[in-house]
């Protein structure tokens, strides 16, 4: 019984970190590392337990990096390959944020990870950046960081934690690991494709409910969060009817016309009936990406614009004007010759005397800007979403202090 | 006493003139050739005779209005006593009746003789062909100029130049700033410092030309430059058989500004470009002053052509010692605006599909 006891209380000890681990990040490295040496001991101390605490609390690593040098990289791919290097991140986006600061490129970057990146957007990223790299300037390190620090909670509190819901097997299609797996699929794939949502809807039975209000009922329930402004297509497999939809929400159907989404609930309709119901879902969620990523990459295209036009012509006629002319000017060969320096007899300038006398000196300043949308802190580049070493996608902002 | 010179062949008594290619006297009747060395006795009468207003010769029988014969020079040519007439600045020619090469030797008696002379090394094919090619290749130039135009006259004319060498001393006074950037971490700091720079130098100009006739355009002449002087020789009148010339009617004084502007600006860019290191370089004050220099006469060998197409006359020139050849050319303006057209819109056209691929790649 004692044995049993004391094996049981073993398994407890090593099972609390690892669930601890499972629903936190598996980071290899705290979330504050100081090897610049801006921070005293206590002030150390001080920041890795309120780092600690907001991570823990929002579920969102908060990470602090203050290394010695870059090793040749840039801010955002030192910052990027750090994070991901070490583990860092809650869930399985890895949501996090970190801020590296370097004191010998005087660099400094923010990156965004998983779901971050949609809490942190670029607005929000300046408003933090203009309140703490100030304090980096004025060199006061510990303000600095924790103001980054709180600013982050802050932001942090006021997440929309509701879900994305990607797939819902009502009907009970697929199996748990089925399900896990099609919902990372759609769930890739939506970020991937950016500002559209491609989700799987399984019913028992619509009844008499069409699926466009099926899938609307749930997009505006309220149980799921959808970004703001995201357009959703979605799969609708009604069980009973043996039926597949394919439905959109927002300005979806602009890129998702009536023929293509015929098309993607067809190509569902053969997979289910051939018995690959999780092959038919990421399938569809393969095709959908295929559609939106094809409708990003040429929408753009306005083959008649009258700006473009303008443009096009004023540089055509600049281009044609100057290539008359230097045609014009072929035709002239006669003009004064301006200078007699061919006549100046090779070697015989000797120089009398020659002096360059100091006369005075001014010195001007201007402020160091930090960016041109806020007037202050200082430089910064990079917005949007780039991708580290290790193929993550990341969010965040770099500049000097 | 005749004012006229001719050369006559030894051996048949025809005209001889220089041959530009042989570099030699040649008579034209009997192809024999001669030195010129050995026609240059005929010119020591020439240096040891006085400048004077050569005598007019009227023909008898004929009547001048009053005035009518100022600036009008008229010879008899020695051959077939015909009247040779030219202006007051004729100093060689051909007879227009029996075509003997004549030099009116009074042109360059005295004061007159010119120092040096360039003989022609280029003969008159040559500046046919070379017409030819400055018509090649130039877009907007009329098709019709080119299939009608016929050269009214190709004559080789020596032409007067003065020859200024100059001893120059001269003082330039500059303004100049250099710049050093930094920053710390508020600031970004730049600092202006002020100089003084003087400099002052000596150097040598040989040989900058003007041109001393005013019958030739003087951006003409200058667009011909350079000549070579080193092959120049001693003036001999024997150089100017068979060709044009005129004696200078632009003094050595009124030639004297003209290369003393371009002079100037040279002297300027040679003390400039001893100066480095500035940021900016502003000149505050020049001096320059010829200490010493001397000019000479010399005459240069031209080519001149002239072409008349819709009621306008044309002038080209080629240097007859190294062919460079100018002259402008009339313009198509219905080409200049297809060129513009047709360029623009291909460009616009290009731009357009660029900006359009651009647009749809970001």
């Amino acid at each position: 019984m004692k044995k049993l006891i004391a094996l049981a209380l073993t398994l407890l000890l090593l099972a609390v970190p690892v669930l601890s681990l499972a629903d936190g990040s598996m980071r290899q490295k705290p979330l504050l590392v100081d090897e610049g040496d801006l921070l005293t001991v206590e002030e150390e101390a001080t920041l890795l337990a309120e780092l600690e605490r907001i991570s823990a609390e929002q579920k969102c690593d908060v990470v602090v990096v203050i290394p010695r040098s870059l090793g040749g990289k840039s801010a955002t791919a030192y910052a990027d390959d750090y994070y991901d290097a070490n583990g860092f991140g809650y869930g399985t986006t890895k949501d996090g944020i970190l801020l590296m600061v370097c004191m010998e490129e005087r660099d400094y970057a923010t990156c965004t990870t998983g779901a971050a990146q949609d809490w942190f957007d670029d607005g929000t990223l300046y408003d933090i950046e203009n309140a703490f790299v100030p304090l980096l300037s004025a060199g006061k390190y510990f303000e600095a960081f924790s103001t980054y620090a709180s600013r982050c909670e802050r932001v942090l509190q006021g997440v929309d934690r509701r879900e994305v819901l990607y797939l819902d097997d009502a009907a009970g299609l697929l199996s748990e690991s089925e399900r896990a797996a099609v919902t990372r699929r759609l769930e890739s794939n939506s970020h991937v494709a950016a500002n559209c949502d491609i989700v799987v809807l399984t019913v028992p039975s619509l009844g008499q409910q069409s699926a466009e209000d099926y899938a609307a009922s749930i997009f505006h329930s309220g149980t799921y969060r959808h970004g703001a402004g995201y357009d959703k297509v979605a799969l609708v497999i009604d069980r009973a009817a043996g039926m597949c939809y394919c439905v959109t929400d927002g300005s979806a159907n602009t890129y998702f016309p009536e023929k293509t989404r015929e098309k993607l609930a067809q190509n569902a309709a053969s997979a289910i009936s051939s018995g690959d119901i999780p092959g038919a879902f990421s399938e569809f969620a393969e095709s959908a990406y295929r559609t939106i990523d094809s409708y990003y990459h040429t929408r753009h295209i306005q083959y008649f614009s009258p700006l473009r036009l303008a443009g096009a012509l004023a540089v055509g006629l600049i281009v044609g004007l100057i290539v008359a002319s230097v045609l014009k000017g072929q035709l002239k060969s006669v003009k004064s010759q301006v200078s007699a320096t061919e006549y100046l007899v090779r070697d015989s300038l000797n120089m009398v005397d020659s002096k360059d006398l100091f006369l005075y000196a001014s010195v001007s300043k201007t402020v160091r800007q930090s960016e041109t949308r806020s007037g202050g802190g200082s430089g910064h580049s990079g917005g949007g979403s780039h991708f580290s070493s290790s193929g993550f996608s990341h969010g965040g902002h770099s500049g000097k202090f | 006493m005749s004012d006229l010179m001719e050369y006559k062949c030894p051996c048949c008594g025809a005209g001889l003139k220089f041959s530009s290619a042989l570099q030699k006297m040649k008579c034209e009747y009997c192809d024999s050739e001669f030195d010129v060395e050995t026609l240059k006795a005929y010119d020591d009468a020439l240096k040891k005779a006085e400048e004077k207003n050569p005598e007019v010769d009227t023909p008898t029988g004929s009547e001048w209005a009053p005035g009518e014969q100022e600036g009008m020079r008229i010879y008899l040519c020695q051959s077939c006593g015909g009247e040779v007439v030219g202006d007051e600045t004729l100093a060689a020619s051909a007879c227009p009746f029996c075509g003997n090469p004549v030099i009116m030797k009074a042109q360059f008696a005295g004061d007159l003789r010119p120092d040096l002379v360039i003989p022609f090394k280029l003969d008159k094919e040559a500046a046919k062909k070379a017409f030819e090619k400055h018509l090649l290749g130039k877009r907007l130039l009329p098709k019709v100029f080119k299939s009608e135009n016929h050269i009214d006259e190709i004559k080789g004319v020596y032409v007067p130049f003065w020859l200024f060498d100059a001893e120059v001393d001269a003082s330039v006074q500059y303004r100049g700033t250099k710049t050093r950037a930094w920053s710390d971490f508020h600031f970004n700091y730049v600092e202006t410092s002020h100089y003084s720079v003087f400099r002052e130098g000596r150097m040598r100009f040989e040989g900058i030309p003007v041109d001393g006739s005013k019958k030739m355009q003087d951006s003409m002449m200058e667009s011909l430059e350079p000549f070579d002087l080193g092959e120049a020789v001693p003036f001999q009148t024997a150089f100017l058989s068979g060709y044009f010339a005129d004696r200078y009617d632009v003094s050595e004084t009124e030639s004297t500004p003209r290369a003393n502007e371009r002079l100037k600006i040279s002297t300027e860019t040679a003390l400039k470009n001893t100066v480095s290191g500035y940021v900016t370089l502003s000149q505050e004050g020049c001096n320059v002053r010829n200490i010493g220099g001397r000019s000479r006469y010399a005459l240069f060998p031209v080519w001149l052509m002239n072409t008349t197409w819709n009621g306008q006359q044309y002038r080209f020139a080629m240097n007859g010692q190294t062919g460079k050849f100018v002259g402008d050319l009339p313009m198509d303006k219905g080409a200049y605006a297809r060129w513009w057209l047709l360029v623009g819109g291909g460009v616009a056209v290009a731009a357009y599909a660029l900006l359009t691929a651009c647009s749809a790649i970001l």
